[in-house]
């Protein structure tokens, strides 16, 4: 009981609002916090907890693209066997190669939880009655948790700082990726940088694509375009500058529907990830695995709120 | 009650009059029958269609097989081809297997080098119906075939390596490039598709990458359309369209992978019709060769189920696709 009521403290102070009057409530801590007394205590008394995962991950061979099929040979089944045997946790992963699909299953509530870039699932914050928090990040196969938005232009283009940006024509991504739309929007606004003309697209293939053709100047991609996406077959990094890169968040996360499971059983999954992570991961899962949640909180920027896109014609419009 | 403004009514009007223009000129498409499902016995991974309205269906083990239109084989032979042939041309009799060469050569993924195998080169056979070998052709200037047309009297195929698609003046045993479009194409898996466009000397491509298809013509970016997106007429998965094909009326067929959607675009991009009955005809990131005959079927190859599934414009029944 002890142990219920001090992560449901801690997540109480974790889910206050800090919300300025122009932020949507997605302005908060996004990671799940937990104290040792819980942790001693999951691996004193485990018993049997089923959670049902939706699974999006660029490094799974079951989610990738083939184009990366080399690098993207993660496999959960050793780790999610090692949970069973050791914390008599059993995850059910339905696996997703569509984003669009996963988005769907989200809107509809259908899983205990999911695994993917956290702002697949944050983003429905409010507009759903789940109520995510990422209990554990996963490594990437350097080991790395984290990732960004990059601002790129052409190697040989004249354009070489974020400032350089203003009066430009540039290619974000749509609302459900915060790296490529409301990280760059946030940068740019803080920056007072307004590019001539802005595009959407909701790949980095087009983004990139927009660029090469010479539709727009600027692109803003995923830090892992250029190694881990259909890019890696037409982009080469050689060919591009990084003019800027946004603020860091977590790659992919295991996030947790508290609305449906308990804090104390999602304390309980973290303190279990940890165990079969770091000296103990699978080869399969490509690096050290699953690490406790780097602190993130997601804010959208202030012209974006409200409206289906930031403020300003797009290249379309632009050119006519 | 309530009664509709004009400039409602006539919105309405506008609406429905560009619904019926679009299934006035394109009839609703569905699943019409399964051909080969016993006889197919590898990967059908190139469709072709001649003057006859006769299917040729290319398996990933150098087999032809001809089907008439009813679906009836009606003869078969193995390319004794080493590599194997990855994509098929037929003109008049005349069936052109070509197959991409291949050279081991050290990948970087990540910081870390990986052994692959590249395609090097690629080597035209001439067969006729019977399956004996009439001529090999010299194609220099392409390192990769994945697919391949008659576009007028010129062979063009398309390099996945080189991510460009190259005309060919076809005489005797001499290919002689005649044109190149290359560095505008955002490829991916691959894959790379095209077909001849409904005007003379024009090609409609399925630039998947770019989640655009793309018509040229006389070597020029004619027009566009398509974007990554939720909605139906979007394309969606990590790229898409992977195979494209071309109604007379010059009303492009687009088809995507996992999961298969196969949808009918006007010339513009602007309307779409879905073709429906459709299950999944691959798995993950695979093409889907397909192939349209002089009166508008449409064929379209699952690896993964072996068999060649025909669509009909206007079908009556609506059978389940297998």
């Amino acid at each position: 009981m002890k142990t219920c009521w001090s992560a449901l403290a801690v997540l109480g102070l974790c889910a206050t609002h800090a919300c300025g009057e122009t932020r949507l409530p997605v302005d908060e801590e996004s990671a799940l916090v937990a104290d040792s007394a819980v942790a001693d205590d999951v691996t004193a008394a485990p018993k049997p907890l089923r959670l049902k995962i939706a699974v999006n991950d660029i490094y799974c061979s079951k989610t990738a693209c083939s184009c990366i099929s080399k690098i993207a040979t993660r496999s959960f089944d050793t780790v999610v066997a090692n949970l069973q045997a050791r914390h008599q946790i059993t995850l059910e992963l339905t696996y997703f190669m569509e984003v669009f699909d996963l988005q769907k299953a989200l809107r509809a509530n259908q899983y205990d939880g999911v695994l993917c870039k956290p702002w697949t699932a944050l983003q429905y914050k409010g507009k759903t009655p789940a109520r995510f928090k990422r209990v554990a990040d996963l490594l990437d196969p350097d080991d790395k948790a984290l990732m960004s938005g990059v601002f790129l232009t052409l190697a040989g283009s004249s354009v070489r700082t974020l400032a350089d940006v203003q009066g430009k024509r540039l290619a974000l991504g749509q609302e459900d990726a915060y790296e490529k739309h409301q990280a760059p929007l946030i940068m740019l606004e803080a920056g007072h940088i307004q590019p001539s003309a802005q595009v959407f697209f909701s790949s980095c293939g087009e983004n990139l694509n927009a660029l090469m053709d010479g539709t727009v100047d600027v692109a803003v991609v995923s830090s892992y375009a250029l190694s881990a996406s259909c890019a890696v077959d037409f982009a080469k990094a050689e060919d591009f500058r990084t003019l800027a890169q946004t603020e860091k968040m977590p790659l992919t996360s295991l996030l947790v529907d508290l609305a449906k499971i308990p804090a104390a059983e999602a304390v309980r999954l973290q303190a279990a990830l940890l165990d079969v992570s770091g000296a103990q991961a699978p080869k399969d899962l490509l690096g050290k695995g699953f690490v406790l949640p780097a602190s993130w909180r997601p804010v959208l920027p202030v012209v974006a709120v409200g409206t289906a896109k930031p403020a300003g014609p797009t290249v379309e419009e632009a050119a006519k | 009650m309530r009664t509709t403004t004009p400039v409602v009514r006539r919105n309405l009007i506008a609406l429905l009059s560009l619904s019926s223009t679009l299934f006035a000129g394109v009839p609703a498409y569905k699943f019409d029958k399964a051909i080969g499902q016993n006889e197919i016995k590898a990967a059908p991974i190139s469709l072709g269609i001649n003057a006859k309205d006769s299917l040729h269906v290319l398996l990933k083990d150098g087999t032809v097989m001809m089907y008439d239109t009813e679906g009836k084989l009606t003869g078969s032979f193995k390319a004794d081809m080493k590599p194997a042939p990855s994509t098929m041309a037929v003109a008049g009799d005349r069936i052109y297997l070509l197959a991409s060469e291949m050279a081991q050569t050290t990948r970087e993924f990540q910081g870390k080098k990986v052994k692959v195998n590249e395609p090097s080169g690629v080597k035209c056979c001439v067969f006729d119906p019977a399956g004996a070998k009439q001529a090999e052709i010299k194609l220099a200037g392409v390192v990769s075939a994945t697919a391949a047309h008659f576009v007028g009297d010129k062979l063009v195929v398309a390099d996945f390596s080189q991510q460009s698609i190259v005309f060919f003046a076809v005489a005797g045993n001499e290919g002689k490039m005649t044109r190149k479009i290359s560095k505008v194409f955002r490829l991916c898996c691959g894959i790379f598709d095209f077909c001849p466009g409904s005007d003379a000397d024009s090609i409609v491509v399925a630039n998947l990458g770019a989640f655009k298809v793309q018509t040229f013509q006389a070597d020029k970016k004619f027009s566009e359309f398509g974007a990554r997106g939720e909605k139906e007429s979007e394309f969606q998965g990590c790229c898409n369209p992977v195979n494209v094909a071309c109604l007379a009326d010059g009303s492009v067929v687009t088809v995507e992978k996992a999961p298969t959607r196969v949808k009918i675009y006007d010339k513009t991009g602007k309307t779409e019709q879905a073709v429906t009955g459709i299950a999944n005809l691959v798995e993950g990131c695979s093409q889907i060769p397909t192939a349209i005959d002089s009166k508008g079927a449409l064929y379209l190859a699952s690896d993964q189920k072996k068999c060649i599934v025909k669509c009909v414009p206007g079908a009556a029944a609506e059978p389940a696709a297998p």
